[in-house]
């Protein structure tokens, strides 16, 4: 037994881990084998989230409550606290209304959460300012509870008290065994607690199932472990949304811009209204024409440009050029070549002369004969005669030259016909080519007036040309500037959304894919809860003619809803409006429960406030079957002012523990144990045992068995109470130790000593002189007859007086750890 | 009274969901009242043809029989008979103030007692009920 225990403990998890873990694997692993094409795959394995590792539980083990305490607090004034039995199990808390039940059930979760869900929704300020006792001001007002906490059950009391008036002016303080201060976290997971939600008060017990449930909704999708799968799931999709705008995008610009374009006459806008006309408009076609590089750019604008950009002849230039011709033809006609030659022809016949005189010494003329001519004047004169005349002759010929520099001028001012008017008959062409003929014309005086008049008309033309050109250019451009702007606003929208439709049709794909996964995913986690839910509700309203099918998760986290299959007489209805109050709360009692209990909680207790209003007797026995079944591996506190649900447990013989919560004046609340299990089976075999009609035959059969079970019980409350407090134990080693006695003797052995193995003889003489017997009498079966109502009663007294003493022996001995957990405070 | 149970029951039930065409003068709740009557009387008689197979002279305090009956008939079926006889019980007594019981609540009674009828006229367990354990 001893070497199993470590062992089964190994094997249940230690933390709480919601099945969470392999959904990341799971779906890597689907996608392997998806036949998806790899961009999707790679789109998915892009989005996918990194597991939120839950840090839940790694520290806070399971919880169990010890006990609940308040003071000053709602309708308790001084300090008061509830305990509660150890272990799985049931316990009323019944009382009149304004009691103080609800103080405490109210107590124990806003010790724990530090939030009140009555101060949520309605009447919010009400409860707010009303929290506070209002009998005891003198008392801090505090709430606390006593917990067990992990596999050891190691005791941690999580306390909170107020320094202010409002109700949020409070702090937590949670306090180990020793006094050591713990931080809230190490002991109870915030997340597993919003998770699982182990209370269930009044106010939520009549709101919960309101229209979408979206809450529960979402407290299901994280406890399924599906947080992940809906955050993949909202990525592709806002992904996809992504793609889709862009391409919409695209499309909306291109319907805008066509009809822009078809407004507009101009090449470019036909050529781009041609490239957004097709069923997958050309950004190609775009961005050429956006450069200019476009063939409709090329024909008719570049020749405008060519004509905008044409020049004639320079009229200043060829008017300068036509000036200086004419005052080098003025110059050249005046000193005529003819001249020039017989000047230098004469200056030569009397350089010759003036040599022959020299030579001769003869004044004499050798030409004429005259006598005397030749003298020394005549001499200076013809020498100045020569001079003059070479000097004529050399200025005659620089006229020419000069003459020749000006006809060379103007011809070179007179271009051939430009390229775009070689081809064309227009009067400008013709114009062009007889100016370019002047090329040929050397005569000074006719180049002079045929330059200067044409060139003047030809500048004229050209002049003309390229305004018309120009303007026709500014016109298109006009028009077309704003139109490219468009387009190149429209060409990154399309370059864009050419890649987005890829994407969007990816992530369409992946999200395709994602879909029925996610869905399967979610029913098959969720079909456990739905059929605990069906299970619960079919124990509440067995034959009630409201069925409750199927319980689906429908959207995803925020937007989703619970959707609750229920009809009544095989017709589907809502919820809502079919059911009547008592249905509807046993309708959220049997959506809480499964939630509540679910195996991954780490919250060993379920405190349920008034769940017996307004159900019909046959819902209170169904609500007690329920309570019951939960209360096999959990503490189930529910707090009730209706004696019914204590009645269904009577009748039914459940094992419960009862309550009684009673206020008297100014606040003072007080707890008494009304009944547990074995005062149950005590008070059942004491009236049984008074029955002097009853047959002797039954009595021998009936009376002993119903002494054990007392017995048992009591063996087993102390053995529960021993392992925790004196062994350390974690409850669920505490019920596996339980769940494995089988004989009376090992029940009192463990409750006693702590270990079912050893013989509590001497342990049992000590407490009861003569209680072996009885022991041993339990274990075998074999009693003396009981034939009268004194044996009867008899042993009933021993058995109470040995159960008595076997609870009394841990309370005895334990007293001073109680009381050493109250000291502390 | 000579009826047996189950015609006892079959009564009950005709009170109940009267077939088509009867005329009743009575409201539907003293029918259910009087249903319910009837159907603790074919509880009673099987309970004590029950006992008379295990002694002749069993007690007659309706408690104590149920309280014994769990160490013959188990506790299950016991809680069920005890559980179903309180409710009827309930049922049908005049209460000053206090509402007949409706006939849908009278009429889950009527199924839980044709049940419980065959399961007591199985009789009772040959052999001693092992002694129940008080947490399973």
């Amino acid at each position: 037994m001893t070497e199993q225990t470590p062992a089964s403990l190994d094997s249940t998890p230690t933390s709480p881990s919601v099945p969470d873990s392999s959904v990341r694997g799971l779906l890597l692993a689907r996608l392997d084998n998806s036949g998806l094409v790899p961009e999707v795959r790679e789109l998915l394995r892009e989005l996918l989230p990194d597991e939120q590792v839950r840090d839940s539980g790694g520290r806070a083990g399971p919880v169990h409550l010890r006990s609940i305490t308040a003071a000053g607090w709602r309708g308790i004034g001084p300090r008061t606290t509830l305990e509660l039995p150890p272990g799985p199990g049931l316990v009323v808390v019944a009382g009149p209304n304004g009691s103080g039940k609800s103080s405490f059930a109210e107590a124990a979760e806003t010790a724990l959460t530090a939030r009140n869900s009555r101060w949520e929704g309605q009447r919010t300020t009400d409860w707010k300012q009303g929290w506070r006792n209002l009998h005891s001001p003198d008392v801090t007002p505090e709430v606390s509870v006593e917990l067990s906490v992990g596999e050891r059950g190691e005791t941690a009391t999580v306390r909170r008290t107020w320094y202010g008036a409002k109700v949020d002016e409070a702090r937590t303080k949670v306090e180990g065994a020793d006094g050591a201060e713990l931080k809230l976290d190490e002991v109870v997971d915030a997340g597993a607690l919003e998770l699982a939600r182990p209370f269930l008060p009044y106010s939520e017990l009549g709101s919960m199932i309101n229209g979408s449930l979206s809450a529960l909704h979402d407290a299901f999708f994280k406890l399924l472990g599906l947080e992940l799968l809906a955050e993949l799931d909202k990525r592709v999709k806002d992904a996809h949304s992504e793609y889709d705008g862009m391409v919409k995008r695209r499309n909306a610009l291109t319907a805008e811009l066509l009809v822009e374009l078809n407004l507009v006459d101009d090449p470019r806008a036909r050529e781009a209204a041609a490239a957004l006309s097709d069923r997958t408009p050309d950004s190609a076609r775009v961005r050429a024409l956006l450069e200019g590089r476009s063939p409709a750019d090329a024909d008719e604008l570049a020749r405008l440009r060519e004509r905008a950009s044409l020049a004639g002849p320079d009229l200043a230039e060829v008017t300068g050029a036509v000036a200086r011709l004419r005052e080098a033809a003025a110059t050249a006609e005046q000193a005529r070549f003819g001249s020039a030659e017989d000047a230098r022809r004469l200056a030569r016949l009397l350089e010759a002369a003036l040599d022959h005189r020299r030579r001769s010494d003869s004044p004499d003329c050798p030409v004429c004969g005259s006598e005397n001519r030749l003298d020394q004047s005549w001499a200076e004169h013809a020498r100045a005669e020569v001079e003059r005349l070479q000097t004529e002759a050399a200025g005659a010929e620089a006229a020419r030259r000069d003459l020749a520099v000006a006809v060379r001028a103007v011809h070179d001012l007179i271009h051939p016909v430009p390229a775009l008017l070689q081809r064309e008959a227009s009067p400008l062409a013709d114009l062009w080519r007889e100016w370019a003929l002047f090329r040929g014309v050397t005569d000074a005086g006719e180049l002079a007036d045929r330059a200067e008049r044409t060139a003047r008309i030809l500048h004229e033309a050209c002049h003309q040309v390229r305004e018309e050109a120009a303007g026709r250019l500014a016109e298109h451009d006009g028009t077309w500037q704003p139109l490219a702007v468009r387009l190149a606003e429209w060409l990154s929208a399309a370059e864009a959304a050419d890649t987005a439709e890829t994407g969007r049709r990816h992530a369409k794909k992946a999200r395709d894919w994602l879909r029925p996964i996610l869905d399967e995913l979610r029913d098959e986690r969720l079909r456990p809860y739905a059929e605990r839910s069906q299970e619960i509700w079919q124990k509440l309203c067995e034959h009630s003619s409201v069925t409750l099918g199927s319980v689906t998760l429908a959207g995803t986290p925020n937007r989703g809803s619970v959707k609750l299959g229920v009809s009544v007489d095989d017709m589907d209805a809502p919820a809502y409006s079919v059911m009547s109050q008592g249905e509807l709360h046993s309708l959220a009692l049997s959506l809480f429960i499964p939630r509540a209990t679910h195996e991954a909680s780490p919250f060993g207790f379920l405190v349920i406030d008034d769940p017996v209003q307004s159900m019909d007797p046959e819902k209170v026995e169904g609500l007690a079957r329920v309570l019951d079944a939960c209360a096999r591996d959990r503490q189930v506190i529910v707090f009730t002012h209706d004696t019914r649900l204590q009645q269904a447990i009577a009748h039914l013989g459940i094992e419960a523990t009862v309550l009684r919560v009673t206020r008297q004046t100014d606040s003072v609340v007080g707890v008494e144990t009304l009944t547990d299990p074995v005062e149950q089976a005590l008070a059942e075999a004491r009236a049984v045992s008074m029955d002097p009609n009853l047959p002797p035959e039954v009595a021998d059969h009936v009376l002993p068995a119903m002494c054990r079970v007392a017995m048992e019980a009591a063996c087993l409350e102390t053995a529960r109470r021993r392992l925790r407090d004196e062994e350390g134990l974690g409850l669920r080693a505490i019920e596996e130790r339980v769940a494995s006695l089988d004989r009376t003797k090992q029940y009192v052995s463990l409750a006693l000593l702590g270990d079912e193995r050893q013989s509590a003889r001497e342990a049992v003489e000590r407490l009861r002189p003569g209680g072996w017997a009885l022991v041993e009498a339990f274990n075998s079966g074999a009693h003396a007859p009981l034939p009268t109502v004194d044996d009867r009663k008899a042993l009933v007294t021993r058995t109470k007086a040995l159960a008595t003493a076997i609870r009394r022996s841990l309370a005895t001995s334990g007293t001073s750890t109680t009381g050493n957990a109250g000291g502390v405070r | 009274m000579t009826a047996s149970p189950e015609a006892l029951v079959t009564a009950a039930g005709r009170l109940l969901r009267p077939p088509p065409g009867t005329v009743h003068t009575l409201a539907p709740g003293l029918r259910a009242r009087a249903a319910a009557v009837l159907l603790r009387m074919a509880l009673d008689q099987a309970l004590d043809s029950y006992w008379r197979r295990i002694t002749p002279s069993m007690t007659r305090i309706g408690k104590h029989r149920m309280l014994c009956l769990e160490w013959y008939a188990g506790h299950d079926t016991a809680r069920r008979c005890r559980t179903t006889w309180s409710a009827l019980s309930a049922a049908c007594h005049y209460r000053t103030y206090e509402l007949p019981p409706a006939p849908a609540e009278i009429h889950t009674r009527l199924l839980e007692v044709t049940d419980l009828l065959v399961v007591l006229g199985a009789g009772p367990e040959t052999t001693m009920p092992t002694v129940h354990a008080p947490v399973s």
